[in-house]
């Protein structure tokens, strides 16, 4: 699996669309059609059959949708994570990302380069939390990757170990546990992703943290994670 | 009282408008802070590293506690988070208000919501990429004292606020803050500026200053004095250089009632409005039509030109508010339009927006007639206007859109508590977040 920075869009936007049910419709439409109008409708086709609880109810539906706005968003998406210190890497994300972030953030100023800058954006968070968390020996003591052996490769990622990480940044990025839905779709997209042949010299256990960094950068990048 | 640590000669920074590359500048600084500190208490809020709990309940009042948070602070943060689980324990026992009062006692209720709250009133664009001026900075300092500040002073206070000089004393050398009073606070923004580029978190910074001061200039020298006509944020540098900077002084009516009163031009004119104190400039005779003038050029005029001697000795120049004591060229020029016109000869107010739709929509409730922007500010301050727009800020800012035409009972009544509440913005912000048509 390559890495995210040197994904192709249409990886990206595969990416993009594993973000979680109620998610994709809206990234597909708000990310890639531009078609803001479109938002809040689509929300209510996007929820159904999405078992467990949901943040789209009917009533929220009745507002246009508003995401975390300006530089506000490097100060919400370092909350979830945990991560105080950012790389210069992040930073310059950040710093690359603002001027395509909405200020008001209302639908209607959410576009599609606004969202490739927040997916960015997310990706080198979640590398810093990555990078934070693997330096923590004792496993337990870990808040995201409890279950991962950051000495193995990507294929020694048990199923459970999917099922745990993803529960984890659920709850901390969306505020609520992952759908049986969504978690099929993010586990399936990421089993795809791992398939794809391996960036020139990556380590196995680079593979690893790829894996990881696709979950996590799917998962903080996603409107769940960024929206009011 | 006054430290000046040194002499910074910088007096040319130009009042632009803010660019993106300052905006990236800001979010820099405010990353770097973070990378700073995170025990020290001037610097932005620490990022607790909350642990998920995978197999926790989440409850409704969880998912609850984290929206209002969400929405007092425009910070999203972890369901697991401490904050997030205390505020859950208060919506349990039935104690909205205790909730949302954990979220707006945070720092990230001042140094972000407030912050854009105040962003957004500070210059002509009204967006959040304004600048960290003495606007904002006092708009933060107001609230982070509401228990002892009531918002009215927002309009009549004769202060400011500005970093601590304890603190700066405490700061590197070479990541200071500058605080030359007549360098850097009165003719520049640098004193604010460099709160950003510091990293610094205003609501732990932030000292209260009395009196308001202004610089006088002569032979190129500034030499400041106390300001002779204070009016809270209405004469902070930043307002002035916004709306006092060319023109003719009748966008600091504008924008004061846009901002203060949360009404524009068109929502007030009334071309019933009696138009004795419209100036010489204005023609009444517009493409020949004395009816044009009298529907609409009037409907403005009569009421605005009547609020604008109150800025009749008001100027901003060289980057600079500057009151004198003689009647600025601007207020009179232009005289050859309609000789016949009001001819501004002392700061006089006369508040002609009395009448119709502008008796329920203003509320005025004290003296319609007075000198100077000090008498200005306290006729907003004291009208229903005011308070309801404080309600409606808060509202938009909050809920993230605006109250619709059904929910005018709402910020009344809201409005009206933040009354009996002494005008205190905290509360009311609180207050807001709880109605059950904002946060779901
Ligand atoms: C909707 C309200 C409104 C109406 C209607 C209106 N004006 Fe104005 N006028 C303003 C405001 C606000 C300013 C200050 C603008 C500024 O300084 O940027 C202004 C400024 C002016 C000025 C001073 C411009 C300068 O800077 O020298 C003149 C002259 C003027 N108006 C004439 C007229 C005439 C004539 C009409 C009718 C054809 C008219 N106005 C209608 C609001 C209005």
């Amino acid at each position: 699996m390559k890495n995210f920075k040197e994904m192709t869009l249409s990886q990206k936007r595969g990416l993009l669309a594993s973000t979680g049910l109620p998610m994709v419709a809206l990234v597909l439409m708000v990310g890639f059609q531009n078609c803001s109008p479109g938002v809040v409708q689509s929300t209510k086709v996007a929820s159904t059959g999405v078992s467990g609880p949901s943040s789209l109810d009917l009533e929220s539906d009745t507002k246009p949708v508003t995401v975390t706005y300006s530089e506000n968003l490097v100060v919400s998406m370092q909350q979830l994570t945990g991560v105080e210190t950012l790389s210069a890497r992040a930073k310059t994300a950040a710093t690359n990302a603002l001027p395509k972030i909405s200020e008001t953030g209302k639908a209607d100023t959410v576009n599609a380069p606004m969202w490739i800058a927040v997916t960015n954006l997310g990706a080198e968070i979640c590398l810093d939390l990555i990078t934070a968390e693997k330096a923590v020996t004792v496993a337990d003591n870990r808040r995201f990757f409890n279950k991962i052996d950051f000495a193995q490769g990507a294929t020694a990622i048990t199923d459970a170990a999917k099922d745990d990480l993803i529960r984890r940044m659920a709850r901390n990025f969306w505020g609520r546990n992952e759908s049986v839905a969504e978690k099929t779709l993010l586990k399936s997209t990421l089993d795809a992703a791992m398939t794809e042949p391996a960036a020139a010299n990556q380590s196995v256990t680079a593979e690893t943290e790829n894996a990881l960094l696709f979950t996590c950068a799917a998962m903080l990048s996603s409107l769940d994670a960024i929206r009011f | 009282m006054m430290k000046t640590s040194r002499f910074d000669t910088r007096l040319g920074e130009s009042r632009s408008r803010i660019v993106s590359s300052t905006s990236v500048k800001m979010l820099l600084s405010m990353l770097s802070i973070v990378a700073a500190s995170k025990a020290n208490a001037q610097n932005i809020t620490p990022i607790p590293a909350v642990r998920p709990d995978p197999n926790g309940a989440i409850s409704a009042e969880r998912t609850r506690a984290q929206k209002i948070f969400q929405a007092l602070t425009a910070v999203r943060v972890p369901i697991d988070d401490a904050r997030i689980v205390q505020m859950e324990a208060l919506i349990r026992q039935g104690n909205l208000r205790g909730a949302a009062a954990v979220a707006s006692k945070d720092p990230l209720f001042l140094d972000i919501q407030i912050r854009d709250t105040a962003r957004e009133m500070s210059d002509r664009d009204e967006t959040v990429r304004a600048p960290m001026s003495d606007f904002v900075a006092t708009f933060i300092g107001i609230v982070r004292d509401s228990d002892t500040t009531s918002a009215k002073e927002m309009l009549t206070g004769n202060f400011y606020y500005r970093v601590d000089p304890a603190i700066i004393a405490t700061l590197p050398t070479n990541a200071t803050v500058r605080q030359d009073e007549a360098a850097d606070i009165l003719t520049s923004n640098n004193h604010y500026a460099d709160i950003v580029s510091r990293g610094l978190s205003p609501q732990a910074i932030l000292i209260r200053q009395s009196p308001q001061r202004i610089s006088q200039r002569a032979n190129n020298i500034e030499t400041p004095v106390d300001h002779p006509d204070p009016a809270g944020l209405m004469t902070t540098r930043s307002f002035t250089g916004a709306h006092a900077v060319a023109g003719t002084n009748r966008r600091m009516v504008e924008y004061s009632f846009r901002e203060f009163m949360c009404l524009p031009m068109t929502e007030f004119a009334d071309a019933d409005a009696p138009d004795d104190r419209v100036a010489r400039d204005v023609t009444r005779t517009p493409s020949g039509s004395v009816n044009l003038y009298q529907s609409r050029c009037k409907a403005c005029h009569g009421q605005m030109d009547g609020f604008r001697g109150a800025f009749a000795f008001l100027d901003f120049t060289n980057n600079a508010a500057r009151i004198g004591t003689n009647v600025v060229n601007k207020m009179n020029r232009n005289q050859t339009e309609f000789p016949q016109g009001y001819v501004t000869t002392d700061n006089s107010v006369v508040n002609y927006a009395t009448l119709g739709k502008n008796v329920d929509q203003l509320g005025w409730r004290s003296a319609l007639t007075g000198n100077g922007m000090a008498s200005f500010g306290k006729m907003m301050a004291d009208s229903r206007a005011f308070s309801r727009c404080m309600v409606r800020r808060a509202f938009k800012r909050v809920c993230r859109r605006s109250p619709l035409t059904q929910e005018e009972q709402v910020v009344r009544s809201l409005a009206d508590q933040f009354e009996i509440d002494g005008y205190h913005m905290r509360h009311m912000f609180e207050n807001v977040a709880i109605q059950p048509q904002c946060v779901q």
